[in-house]
């Protein structure tokens, strides 16, 4: 098997993992960046489909610590607060930087995550608008920029390459050729994102189509040792039902188009502002008890709004990034050619589409890992965002931690010597991989959506201990059931399935952590709301903590880094 | 309304293991909404699992990540809504290698300017080049 040496290896190149590589390449220009991504940089992933509401401070009578507390507020104060500071500090000048690479800030006029910010307390509309798709063309142009750094598209990593507790690098497949090779690295940073398609309906499969996230870093990573924190702490956001045409984020209809919350009878059931995790335990409890609508919804109903026909219109534009996507308009215009007055619209939304999760692999400032040789930054790492994010972090925290990853994955490079991990960890993974093609019939689209069921049934909005563990047992009656019988389609070259059934057991194991990290944390705080622990408990003011121990997956808890100030709990 | 399925005629070829590329015909149901993208993924999750084309959809008609050839134009196929018993001719898109089916390259895949590196993922590096690859290099016809 071919194997390819290099410095630092960067698996995922969105929004992290990208300025990742771009710091490592940079440090001192001798570094060698060996940068893979599941599609062509910019046409995948979760960045490229972010809206773009970003958050820095920069009025004069704002401050870093004003957006600290808005944001530990928000994370029920769950967030590592060492994290948050390097966040609210780094920001500006980590956002300078993308707009001096050819990011383009949008001024909005009214944003949904200012106003979800305002619940409590002060708050400056500091959320600028810098849509993922070209936040991730600067941030390509200025990759590619890099002479030594080197991309590969259409390959994912499949396993961490370690001996003892260093990791040493990957086994990756290249989706064209469908051949494998190994990597080694004397550092490598995992930037691959989140895990929406372990959820049925999810923002990050816009469609039902893929977003390359599910969720495979959290399992290397496991899979390799470390530790991950939070695992229960999954944001959930509206999944439209009806109509078919206007797809976006529902929630977002009301924040910016003053559309109401409405139940099955007409009554309004919650005004706003709410924080994103209460509008969906309240729209939950609507259709639970039986207040649902048509399609077993609850409205966003735009005929209630205070808003014109037009102003509606001007603020969907935006919402849906219509601004920056003439085509989408387009399409919605023509979608909706019966009932083109956006006054007439009444949305019906489903809680518990899966669209952020704040929980992953635990760092700290420098962006280590528990693990020697191993660095993570953006969706994939926990305790930035806490118990629940506000909106706009996300595409902050990813240029604040992917530089700070590849600084210090840079670091270690230059300070530590390469060890080569046994020949045989990539041929065996190799192995495995292939022996899906000589597999069963079993294919991994129905698998995937067994897993989904199980997810959006027993680990979704609400949850209980006997839901969870119902799901707990179904996980398992799954991988002892279903994984023997998986298989793929014949063909190594660009062979979805075989990718899709490669995913599965990875995506079997992070559905496992969410659900035994849920049921563990016997409280309700933030996103994570148990219905038999109604109330935040001050005694959980703490992470859980998964990571596997002679071969199985347990489970503890760790403290939350306190630098400010402590509170009560309170979510 | 007529409900009538969509019926799609595809471009379908592996360099690795086919001769020449070939067309196959797919009937999908039609339902309010659907678009192009999402009929392919129907075609592949229902009627023929070896279909080959980048799934990934950004959700924002933006990305370009599902660009093909439809009847003859280039279209994001994510924004390109579907009639009722409507007839589509779906190629890859035009100008780049094909990877297979409706996949391309579209470019920039492998950059390096490392000589060891270049040796060592010599494989690779060769099936990112049309013109140095006839296996990859196969334009569409017409």
């Amino acid at each position: 098997m071919v194997t390819i040496q290099t410095d630092v290896l960067v698996i995922g190149a969105g929004g992290a993992g990208a300025r990742a590589a771009i710091e490592a390449a940079t440090r001192d220009g001798k570094i060698r960046v060996l940068v893979l991504n599941q599609g062509p940089i910019g046409k995948s992933g979760l960045t490229s489909m972010a809206n773009g509401g970003m958050q820095w401070v920069s009025h004069p009578d704002d401050s870093p610590r004003h957006l600290f507390e808005d944001i530990i507020r928000v994370g029920a104060y769950l967030n590592e607060q060492n994290l948050v500071e390097r966040l609210t500090e780094e920001a500006p000048a980590r956002a300078a930087e993308l707009i001096e690479w050819g990011a383009k800030v949008i001024t909005l006029k009214g944003t949904g995550a200012t106003a979800e910010v305002s619940p409590s307390g002060p708050s400056f509309s500091r959320a600028y608008y810098i849509p993922g798709v070209t936040y991730m063309a600067a941030l390509r142009r200025r990759l590619s920029a890099c002479a030594n750094a080197t991309i590969m598209e259409d390959t994912i990593a499949t396993k961490l390459l370690t001996e003892g507790s260093r990791v040493v690098g990957a086994a990756v497949l290249n989706i064209r050729s469908g051949e494998s090779f190994a990597v080694s690295a004397k550092a490598v940073v995992l930037a691959s994102g989140g895990l929406g398609e372990i959820y049925p309906h999810s923002t990050n499969a816009p469609f039902g189509m893929h977003g390359h996230a599910a969720g495979m870093g959290y399992a290397l990573a496991y899979h390799a040792g470390a530790e991950l924190i939070d695992m229960e702490m999954v944001q959930f956001t509206g999944n439209q039902l009806w109509p078919p045409w206007l797809l976006g984020n529902p929630m977002l209809l009301s924040a910016m188009c003053g559309g109401k919350y409405v139940n099955g009878l007409g009554k309004e059931f919650l005004q706003l502002p709410q924080p994103r995790d209460a509008i969906q335990r309240l729209a939950h409890k609507e259709i639970k008890e039986g207040r649902g609508t048509e399609h077993g919804g609850v409205y966003i109903d735009l005929t209630r709004s205070p808003l014109s026909s037009e102003q509606i219109e001007e603020q969907l534009k935006h919402s849906l990034a219509a601004e920056v996507a003439k085509e989408r308009w387009r399409l919605i215009k023509e979608m909706s050619a019966g009932t083109p007055d956006p006054k007439t619209w009444r949305i019906e939304f489903t809680p518990g589409g899966a669209h952020f999760f704040m929980g992953g692999v635990r760092i700290n400032e420098r962006c280590e890992t528990s693990l020697e040789g191993l660095f993570a930054a953006g969706e994939v790492s926990g305790g930035v965002h806490g118990a629940n994010r506000m909106g706009g972090c996300a595409l902050t925290e990813i240029i604040v931690f992917g530089k700070r990853a590849g600084e210090s994955a840079a670091e270690f490079a230059l300070g530590s010597d390469r060890i080569e991990a046994g020949a045989f960890q990539a041929e065996a993974e190799e192995e495995r991989l292939l022996a899906f093609l000589e597999g069963g019939k079993l294919s991994a689209r129905v698998v995937a959506k067994k897993i989904e069921a199980v997810m959006s049934a027993h680990v979704g909005v609400a949850r209980t201990e006997g839901d969870l563990a119902i799901a707990l047992a179904e996980i398992g009656q799954l991988r002892s059931d279903d994984l023997s019988g998986l298989g793929a389609p014949s063909g190594r070259r660009f062979n979805l399935g075989w990718i899709e059934a490669v995913q599965i057991p990875y995506m079997l194991d992070v559905a496992q952590m969410i659900a035994m990290s849920a049921i563990f944390r016997s409280e309700s705080r933030g996103a994570h709301y148990r219905e038999d622990y109604p109330d935040a408990d001050a005694e959980w003011l703490r992470h859980t903590r998964v990571r596997q121990r002679d071969g199985a997956m347990t489970i503890d808890t760790v403290p939350v880094t306190m630098t400010a100030h402590r509170q009560g709990g309170e979510a | 309304m007529s409900t009538e399925p969509v019926h799609l005629k595809v471009f379908r070829y592996d360099p690795g293991a086919d001769n020449a590329p070939r067309y196959e015909d797919y009937e999908v149901p039609w339902e309010e909404g659907l678009l192009l993208l999402c009929s392919l993924r129907y075609v592949r999750d229902n009627l023929d699992e070896t279909l080959a084309f980048r799934d990934y959809c950004c959700g924002c008609s933006w990305c370009m990540s599902c660009v093909m050839t439809v009847n003859g134009k280039g279209r994001r196929t994510c924004s390109r809504l579907v009639a009722p018993g409507e007839h589509i001719l779906v190629e890859p898109m035009r100008g780049f290698p094909i990877i297979r089916d409706l996949a391309v390259d579209f470019g920039v895949t492998i950059t390096t300017s490392e000589g060891t590196f270049q040796k060592m993922a010599g494989c690779m590096l060769r099936r990112s080049n049309a013109a140095a690859d006839p296996d990859q290099g196969s334009a569409l016809p017409g």
